[in-house]
C-alpha cells in the first residue's frame, strides 16, 4: 500500500497514487434537508418503492428535490421489523421539500405493495414535513390514527393506517425538517474515459453506505457539469465548456493536455463533516483504484470562485 | 423521564412508600395484597388518584405507567372518571397481572396493555386507542365502541351482529407496538401478530362505528 499512500506535506501538493490532489474547493449550498424510511415485505419490493421515490431527483435545478437512498437497512433496523432503506431528501427551501414529499410518497410509495413509510429523524418539534398528515385523506375517512409511546424516547408517535387493496398502508404523521448542505463534489480527470468511469465507480462504492450523505445523480457521476449562466438568457446554468475534451482550442480549457474526460462527483449531506468525509473516502477510492498509472490524473473540486455557497471544502484540507 | 417506584403493601409489612407521590392511592393499596410495585414515569408532584383514569392529566405530554401484580379490585383504569367525557388520552398502562371491570371506559388515544385477564366492559363506549389482552375477556368487551383496536389471544364468542366475519390478514400496525418492558407473554402474542396472518373483525354495528377486534391465534 506504500505506493498509494497520500503524499502530504504541509503547502505542498497532494498525491495519492499517482493522482495529483489540486488544492481546490468545493463550494456547496444551505439547503433544507429530511430522512425518511421505507420499508416493504421484501428487499424486492423496497427497492421497487425506493427506485420509483428517488426517480427524477438528480438536481434541484428542474426536479425540486435532490433525493437518493443513503443506507440499506435490514429488519433489525427497520421501524417495523422488514427489509428497508433510509432516503435523503434535499431541496432549496423548506416550502418546496415541504411541498414535494407529499406528491412522491403519494404518487410513488402509496402506490407500492406492501410499503411503508417512517420518519428517519427523531426531532421533535420544529419544522415539519407532512407525510401521513397529507396522505391520509386518501383513506376517504376509513383511514385510523394510532399514536404509540416510544419508551425510549418517552415521546409519542403518530401514524396512520390507510386501507390499500393490499391491505393497509402505514405511515407516521410527519417528519422533521433539518438544514442539510447541498453542492459538495470533486471532479476526475483522466486520460480515458474509461479510467475515469472506474474511479467513479470505485468512489461511489466506497461512499455509497455512509450515513448522512447521498449522491443523487447516476452511479454518483454527474457528466454534465455546470457553469453559472448562458449565452441564452432564459438559462442559468449550462455546460461547464473549461472542461468538455471537445471544445478545446474553441474555449479556454482547464483540461491538461493529457486530459482526456472529466466527470463530476455531486455530494449533498446533512452536515459539513459527513460532506467533508465522503469526499475524502470517494476521493481515496478513486485514486486507489485507478492511479495515474491506469490513467486518473488529477482530482479538482468546483467552485464559483466561493461567492455563492457558504460551505467551501478545500480538497487539501478534507484530505487531512 | 424520572421513572419511580412505589410499593405499596407486601403481606403483612406496612405498605412503603418511597416518595410523596404515594399518597396516590394508599386507601386503594390496602385493599389488595398482590400489588408488588407500580412504577410510572410521571412526576411525584402530579401524580394523583385521577392518573388512575386519565393518565394525561399530568404535566408531561406522554407517560408510561406500569402496575405489577393482580389488581381485580381495580375497575375503571384509563377509563373516563364519572362525570367526563374522555379516558385515557396518551402514554401506556401495562398492567403486569388481571385488572377489574370497565377498563379503557371511553378511551380517547393511547395503549393499555393487560398480561392478564380482565373484567366486564372492557373498552366500552371506547372512543380510540389500543387495548392488548393475554389472558381472558370479561362480559360486553368493546361495548358500543366507536373505534379502537382490541387485540386479544383466547377465543370469545363474539355476538354474530356486531361485527364483520372474521378476516384473515396481515396486520402491520402490530410492527408498530413497542413492547418494551412488557413481559414474556405480551411480547410473544405482539410478536405472533407481526409475523402471522390475523383474524381481524371490523365496524361495531352497536354504535355504527368503526371498531376492531385482532385475534391472534395461539
Amino acid at each position: 500500500m506504500s505506493d498509494v499512500a497520500p503524499v502530504l506535506s504541509p503547502g505542498g501538493p497532494i498525491v495519492i497514487n499517482g493522482v495529483f490532489i489540486e488544492p481546490e474547493f468545493a463550494e456547496a449550498f444551505d439547503m433544507k434537508a429530511t430522512r425518511l424510511i421505507l420499508t416493504a415485505h421484501d428487499r424486492f419490493w423496497v427497492d421497487q418503492g425506493a427506485a420509483a421515490l428517488v426517480g427524477f431527483g438528480t438536481s434541484v435545478i428542474a426536479c425540486g428535490l435532490e433525493i437518493a437512498v443513503e443506507q440499506t437497512l435490514g429488519p433489525d433496523q427497520s421501524p417495523d421489523g422488514r427489509p428497508g432503506v433510509s432516503i435523503l431528501a434535499f431541496a432549496m427551501s423548506g416550502k418546496e421539500l415541504e411541498r414535494q414529499i407529499p406528491i412522491r410518497l403519494g404518487q410513488c410509495v402509496l402506490t407500492c405493495p406492501t410499503a411503508a413509510v417512517f420518519a428517519g429523524l427523531d426531532e421533535v418539534g420544529g419544522n415539519r414535513v407532512a407525510i401521513g398528515k397529507s396522505i391520509r385523506f386518501f383513506g376517504d375517512g376509513h383511514q385510523i390514527s394510532k399514536k404509540t409511546l416510544s419508551s425510549k424516547t418517552g415521546q409519542t408517535k403518530h401514524y396512520w393506517r390507510i386501507p390499500v387493496m393490499d391491505g393497509e398502508f402505514v405511515c407516521q404523521h410527519d417528519v422533521a425538517r433539518i438544514s442539510g448542505i447541498g453542492g459538495g463534489n470533486f471532479l476526475l480527470l483522466g486520460t480515458t474515459l474509461e479510467a475515469v468511469l472506474t474511479a467513479t465507480r470505485a468512489a461511489f462504492e466506497a461512499m455509497r453506505e455512509l450515513p448522512g450523505i447521498i449522491t443523487p445523480f447516476p452511479g454518483g457521476a454527474a457528466r454534465s457539469g455546470s457553469k453559472v449562466g448562458s449565452k441564452y438568457a432564459k438559462l442559468f446554468a449550462s455546460t461547464n465548456d473549461a472542461f468538455c475534451p471537445t471544445l478545446r482550442g474553441i474555449v479556454p480549457t482547464l483540461l491538461a493536455d493529457d486530459e482526456n474526460a472529466a466527470l463530476e462527483i455531486v455530494i449533498d449531506g446533512l452536515t459539513a463533516h459527513d460532506v467533508a468525509h465522503s469526499m475524502k473516502v470517494g476521493i481515496t477510492a478513486a485514486a486507489q483504484a485507478v492511479g495515474s498509472a491506469g490513467g486518473l490524473m488529477r482530482i479538482t473540486a468546483g467552485n464559483y470562485g466561493g461567492k455563492l455557497g457558504r460551505h467551501h471544502f478545500h480538497l487539501h484540507e478534507v484530505m487531512k | 423521564m424520572t421513572l419511580w417506584t412505589l410499593r405499596a403493601r407486601d403481606g403483612n409489612d406496612t405498605p412503603q412508600h418511597s416518595i410523596d407521590g404515594s399518597v396516590i392511592s394508599c386507601a386503594r393499596f390496602a385493599e389488595c395484597d398482590n400489588i408488588a410495585a407500580i412504577t410510572t414515569t410521571m412526576g411525584s408532584s402530579t401524580c394523583r388518584l385521577s392518573d388512575w383514569f386519565d393518565i394525561e392529566e399530568s404535566s408531561s405530554p406522554s407517560h408510561e405507567i406500569h402496575i405489577v401484580g393482580d389488581c381485580r379490585w381495580l375497575d375503571r383504569l384509563a377509563a373516563a372518571e364519572p362525570g367526563t367525557p374522555t379516558g385515557a388520552r396518551a402514554g401506556r398502562i401495562t398492567v403486569h397481572g388481571s385488572i377489574g371491570h370497565l377498563a379503557g371506559h371511553r378511551m380517547r388515544r393511547g395503549e393499555l396493555i393487560i398480561d392478564g385477564d380482565v373484567g366486564d366492559f372492557l373498552g366500552a363506549k371506547m372512543i380510540a386507542g389500543t387495548i392488548i389482552v393475554t389472558g381472558r375477556l370479561g362480559r360486553s368487551p368493546l361495548s358500543s365502541a366507536r373505534r379502537g383496536t382490541l387485540i386479544y389471544q383466547h377465543r370469545f364468542d363474539w355476538h354474530p351482529d356486531r361485527f364483520s366475519r372474521p378476516m384473515r390478514l396481515d396486520f402491520p400496525y402490530a410492527s408498530l407496538i413497542e413492547t418494551v418492558g412488557c413481559s414474556k407473554g405480551v411480547i410473544d402474542m405482539i410478536d405472533r401478530a407481526r409475523r402471522n396472518v390475523v383474524e381481524v373483525r371490523r365496524g361495531d354495528r352497536n354504535e355504527n362505528g368503526q371498531a376492531e377486534v385482532v385475534f391472534v391465534d395461539r
